[in-house]
């Protein structure tokens, strides 16, 4: 294990009041709140205007995945890795091959979750069922890789004073207080917070990055010499691998359920559109960060393991530590904005996966005559119940040595399977239930035979041919989706 | 306005699904960005050309950086100017 940099009394006083100034604000949500209703407890009422939507967003989108995660691949994988910057872009070209539609249904039909559409655009409880599974599975996974995140950030910031699962313990609760105070409200209220600090955050730290120590140029050498692999632009089986990346995580990524949750909460078009407007250059910014991050490393912080490289971020805040007294507040404060990024994500995943339980589970099978209220505390007692049973599994990943990005993978593979129920869905008309469903469970089955089969060892690799899993079974699910069209327009024809 | 209640009327669906203009319908976008994507693909520098240095990071990095930055120019590009809805933009959710 690598030693975490000691970052004295100053950090911990610090990060205290910033957790103080999230309870309050989750207090502050519960004020607000108009009515007990699911839409504005899940919602936020429809109410965000610009800034708010936009800096809820701009927190959602980028989350320990982003400043721990990807930072770790960046350096585990060399300069191939500036796929990430793309096909973080990607997901804002995929948002306007759907937003335009979903908002206008949301605003006529009034959707809380994105099951909400996919039972009304496609009628079928089984196609429902199945995505709320499937987005389900994702955002379980994606709060895991928050708290795995959490873990090793609260590590970090204490010195070890705070160990691991007591880091999980402490920012779970915290979140799970504000959350369950004033859902939506309180979650976007405390993402704006928290993405100012990411923000400001990490325009500092590029600036740091590109100035210090002789920059970039001096990187290049040193990594001309101990790692010069890392600096070739990808070979055959590497163009494989970087448009299997853009697929999945640009199309997986945009269609994540409180992602477009957030584009329901929208108060009006003109404020969804300059959102997405401002959000559209985000990747150029927090991505490119962590992709430098992790370039920078692979100079100051050569040969670390898989797990360790997930702490570069850290690493490397830790070696600016020593630049002036200055640049100990300004590591402080970068490092808050990353605690606030991953805490920003996890709440939001878990009040979204609460609102599909709730709404598209228990009230449309199990509970039809619940009311609001005892919706919302079934929503509420099940966010509690999830955090319990994800903080084993943290422990679990702790023990099992898995890498942030292992669970991104785990978690996209299986979600983009529903990506043509949303991009396809919106804009084919004759697009049916049937092979809608067949689609996405031939995919799933696809992802996870690939999975199980890499798992027991009958496959070496579970990107077949450079290939993602999930990648192989949307291509099937797709063709199961449009070959019946095909067939019917040859037919016409 | 009221929660989704399980509502089904397909035809209102589809009536109601098109805004007044997405970026999608229009021409410039779908094509720039597909143009945009296909060159942050490092596969069509030559090699020489491919590696060479500028500013501490090689030439393929900063074409895969430059077309994304144009691919998030056209993004936001869309965003504000390809999207219109007159229902939308003169009603607010209160009343739509």
């Amino acid at each position: 294990m690598v030693e975490s940099p000691e970052l004295g009394i100053g950090a911990l006083v610090f990060m205290g009041c910033y957790l103080l100034v999230m309870l309050g604000l989750g207090w502050l949500g519960r004020r607000s709140r108009q009515e007990e209703s699911l839409k504005d407890f899940y919602l936020g009422g429809s109410s965000f205007g610009v800034a708010v939507l936009f800096l809820t967003l701009f927190a959602t989108q980028y989350s320990g995945n982003t400043l721990l995660g990807f930072a770790g691949r960046s350096y585990q994988q060399g300069l191939t890795y500036v796929v990430s910057v793309s096909f973080m872009v990607l997901v804002v070209t995929v948002f306007m091959v759907y937003a335009p539609r979903l908002y206008r249904l949301s605003q006529r039909f009034g959707y809380v979750t994105p099951a909400d559409y996919v039972f009304h655009r496609f009628g079928s409880h089984r196609l429902r069922i199945l995505s709320v599974l499937l987005l389900c599975w994702g955002l379980a996974n994606y709060v895991l890789e928050q708290l795995v995140a959490m873990g090793h950030a609260v590590e970090a910031i204490s010195a070890g004073r705070l160990g691991f699962m007591q880091g999980v313990l402490l920012l779970a609760l915290v979140m799970l207080i504000y959350e369950s105070l004033g859902g939506m409200r309180s979650v976007a209220w405390t993402d704006a917070v928290q993405g100012v600090l990411l923000l400001f955050g990490c325009l500092i730290l590029l600036g740091i990055l590109l100035r210090n120590d002789g920059g970039l140029v001096a990187v290049r050498e040193a990594v001309a010499s101990t790692a010069p692999e890392k600096l070739e632009p990808p070979d055959a089986a590497g163009l494989r691998r970087w448009l299997s990346n853009l697929v999945l995580l640009g199309i997986g990524v945009a269609i994540y359920p409180h992602a477009i949750q957030r584009i329901f909460a929208a108060k009006s078009l003109v404020t969804l559109r300059r959102s997405l407007g401002l959000m559209a250059f985000m990747p150029l910014l927090t991505t490119l960060l962590a992709f430098l991050i992790g370039y920078v490393a692979l100079r100051s912080h050569p040969g670390l393991s898989q797990l360790d490289s997930d702490k570069v971020t850290i690493l490397v805040l830790g070696d600016l530590l020593a630049l002036s007294p200055a640049a100990y507040w300004l590591v402080v404060m970068v490092f808050a904005a990353v605690v606030a990024a991953i805490m920003s994500t996890a709440d939001s995943a878990l009040l979204s996966m609460g609102s599909m339980l709730t709404k598209d589970i228990y009230k449309a099978y199990l509970a039809p005559e619940a009311t609001p209220q005892q919706m919302l505390r079934v929503g509420k007692t099940l966010s509690w119940a999830i955090m319990g049973l994800l903080i084993t599994m943290a422990w679990v990943s702790l023990e099992t040595e898995s890498s942030i990005w292992f669970l991104i993978r785990l978690k996209l593979e299986f979600m983009v399977q529903l990506a043509p129920t949303l991009l396809l869905g919106l804009h084919l008309r004759r697009l049916g239930s049937e092979e809608v469903f067949w689609g996405m469970l031939a995919g799933t089955s696809v992802t996870l035979t690939v999975w199980m089969s890499a798992a027991l060892g009958w496959l070496s690799d579970r990107s077949p041919w450079g290939v993602s899993a999930g990648v192989w079974g949307l291509l099937l699910n797709l063709a199961i989706c449009l070959a019946p069209q095909a067939l019917r327009q040859a037919r016409e024809a | 306005m009221a929660e989704y209640q399980d509502q089904r009327d397909t035809e209102e669906f589809w009536q109601v699904v098109a805004p007044t203009l997405e970026p999608l319908r229009t021409r410039w976008f779908p094509v720039g960005a597909i143009l945009a994507l296909l060159a942050s693909v490092p596969w069509y520098l030559p090699s020489d050309l491919a590696s060479r240095d500028f500013a501490g990071l090689p030439f393929w990095v900063w074409m895969t950086l430059i077309s994304s930055a144009v691919l998030a120019a056209l993004n936001s590009l869309a965003s504000f100017r390809s999207w219109r809805d007159a229902e939308s933009e003169t009603s607010g959710p209160e009343d739509g």
